[in-house]
Order: structure tokens, then sequence, then C-alpha cells
């Protein structure tokens, strides 16, 4: 029996639900990886040689960098591998765009996991107006902003105790409870709560990584490209991106940044510089 | 030039481990501040935080817990189980800052 073949447009569905498999099992091997790093950190504190989640977080070298630079020291708990990461990911960033928001950071795998669970549960994504949701966005330079005046000014990691990223894979909540969770908690809550009705609220709204991301995405030697003249307009692009970035209405680049939006990509007759 | 929708996360991953096992060759893969090989006294201080008690400090450092009280400026009687932070916001204990244990600590090594 001859196998049908298949349109164009379900060719691309193929490929994109492929690429979409591998997306999540990155996801899942960074986040389980984290945890894992987590677990060992805790359990081996008084040793002190295991990482701590802190110590692997690329935003730490963000963090400590204006710092580093002038005094050529770190703010607590930043370490050398802050720094290397935080490399890493500039690099990554600058050659290819920022594939980390969708395949390897663990806050943005939970955010699509709830995603998922809303999914199945048949309940509705909620979608701000545009104008609402263009000037949110703005949200995550002012967070980016207020943790660097501090992080600079106390010398501390300061934006550790009300990280939702931190608070969540930290662990601290289950094997060193203290009072002072209650913040980060409550901040995680909110978040997480927000990120069940809206698609990754985080990472829309109030990621201060993302908002480097965001500017970095712009230096970027590959971004994507549609060319009015030959797309068709089947929106396929659009799907994959929890952040709701419509690469269909790019004009004509667009930044994937926080998003799968490499899943969909090369969007049909388009084309990456 | 079109390229394959692959090329952007093996790429980034790729980059990630590589930079990583570079760092990791070099020695540059730091990821505590606690002593051990080629980490400096001030490095370890830094990784005391308000979310610690002196009695963790004094152990993660290694230095004698009545020593690090005295060192810190404290009295006998001061809780070495409360939080860090907890103490700097007491009333009871005038001056005394996180910057306080470190300075201690690297006193004691
Ligand atoms: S925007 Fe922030 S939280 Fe979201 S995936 Fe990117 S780094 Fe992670």
């Amino acid at each position: 029996m001859s196998r049908p073949t298949l349109t164009r447009a379900q060719q691309r569905k193929r490929s994109m639900s492929r690429l979409t498999w591998a997306r999540r099992g990155s996801q899942f091997f960074f986040a389980a990886f984290v945890l894992w790093a987590a677990v060992r950190h805790q359990l081996e504190n008084e040793s002190g040689t295991a990482a701590s989640v802190d110590a692997l977080c690329p935003f730490g070298a963000v963090e400590t960098f204006i710092t580093w630079i002038t005094t050529g020291t770190f703010i607590t708990k930043i370490h050398g591998s802050n720094l290397i990461l935080g490399l890493a990911l500039l690099i990554a960033t600058l050659l290819v765009g920022n594939a980390f928001c969708g395949w390897i950071c663990p806050f943005g795998a939970l955010q699509d996991a709830l995603t998922w669970v809303r999914n199945k549960l048949g309940l509705k994504a909620r979608h701000l107006p545009p104008a609402w949701d263009a000037g949110l966005r703005w949200g995550r330079y002012v967070v980016l902003g207020v943790i660097l005046y501090f992080s600079v000014t106390t010398a501390t990691l300061w934006f550790a105790d009300y990280d939702p990223y931190v608070t969540l894979f930290g662990l601290h909540w289950l094997f060193e409870w203290s009072d002072a969770l209650w913040v980060g908690l409550g901040i995680t809550a909110v978040v997480l709560a927000a990120s069940v009705v809206i698609d990754r609220f985080w990472c829309r709204y109030l990621c201060p990584l993302g908002a480097v991301f965001a500017v970095l995405g712009h230096l970027s030697l590959l971004r994507i490209k549609r060319v009015e003249a030959t797309c068709t307009d089947c929106t396929l692009c659009d799907r994959p991106c929890p952040v709701g970035i419509t690469v269909s209405k790019a004009n004509p680049w667009s930044t994937p940044t926080a998003s799968g939006a490499w899943t969909a990509w090369p969007p049909a007759r388009s084309r990456a510089r | 030039m079109i390229v394959s929708r692959w090329v952007a996360p093996v790429a980034s991953v790729v980059i990630l481990f590589g930079t990583i096992g570079v760092a990791q060759a070099t020695g540059g893969w730091v990821t505590t501040g606690r002593t051990g090989p080629g980490v400096n006294t001030t490095a370890a201080t830094q990784s005391i935080t308000g979310r610690m008690t002196l009695r963790q400090v004094a152990d993660a450092n290694h230095v004698d817990l009545a020593k690090l009280i005295v060192a810190c400026g404290l009295p006998a009687d001061v809780d070495v189980d409360a939080l860090l932070k907890d103490l700097v916001e007491s009333d009871r204990y005038p001056g005394f800052e996180v910057q306080t244990v470190r300075d201690a600590v690297a006193s004691l090594k």
C-alpha cells in the first residue's frame, strides 16, 4: 500500500512536530539536571562542593557584571561558572539567536508544562489586548534595571530572594525552610498562576534575562526574515511561539526571543541573513 | 541564506557545553566559593549570606564557632542557629552586618 503524498503544509507540520518533541526533550533534560544539582547541593551542604542553582544560572553573569568590571570581585553567591555560562549564551545568541529560552531554560520549561496541563484540561489561554501586551513587555527592562541597581549597590545577589526560578528550583523550601522564603514563594505562586492563564507570563512581561536576550537578539547573525513577496500567510510559523511573537507579521525581520519560534523556522519562504 | 531549523538549538547546546568543557579544562569552572583547591578566602567568604546561620558559617568555613562569635563582636549568648539576616535586623546587635561575619571568617583563616 503506498503512503499518501503529504501536502507541503503537512510536511511542514510533521517536521515542526519532530522539532517540538526534541525541544521538549531538551527542556526536560535541563530542568531535571538543575533539580538534580539542587538536591545534590542541599544534601552536600556541609561539604560545600556541590554547585548551587545560583552558581548554574547564566543571569548571575549579568547581575555581577558591573561589580566585576569596576571592582574585580563578584557579588555574593556568584562564581566563575556564572560568567562562563553568561559568556556561552552571549556567543550562542550573537551567532545563532536565542535558543536558550525555548530549549534550555528550566523556568521556561515549567511554564510550558503549565500551558500543556491547561490545554489538556480544555481551558483556553487569555490574551491581553495588543496595546497592553506591548506595553507590559517593557516590564522586563524595568525588572532588569531594578535588579542591576540593587545588585551593584548591595554587592549581593539581591534578586535571589524574589526570583521565582531560584525559589522553586533551588529547593530551599524543601530542605531548609525559613520564613524569609515566604516572599519568594508568594511571588512564585502569583507568577505560576498567571502563567496558567497567559502563556509564559513571566517570560513575556517580567523576565530580566529575557530582556537581555531581546536586546542581544537584534545583534544576532542568524535571524528570521519573512519574504513578503513569497509568504503564503499560512501562519504556521506563529504557532509554536509561546510568547506570541507573530513571525507571520515580521516586517521583514523577526527576533525569536524567549520563544519556540525556531521550531517553526524557516517559515514558508523565509530567509535568514 | 536558508539554514536548517535545527542549527540554532543544536549550535546553542554545543556552544554551551563546549564553553563549559573548555572552562573545566582550563580551571575556570568554579561553582562554589567555599574553601577548596584554587579558591581564595575572599571568594569563600563571599558565599556567606543572610540566609546562613553562624553555626553553618563556622562549619562551612571550618572555623571555631566560639572564635567566630568573638571575632564578630557578638555576645556569647547569641543564637547561633538564627539566620544572619535576622541578627542583622535585630536591635540587640547594633552595627552587625553580614559583612561583619565575612570579615571575621577571613581574619580567622
Ligand atoms: S524569558 Fe527568562 S524565564 Fe523565560 S525562558 Fe527565557 S530566560 Fe527563561
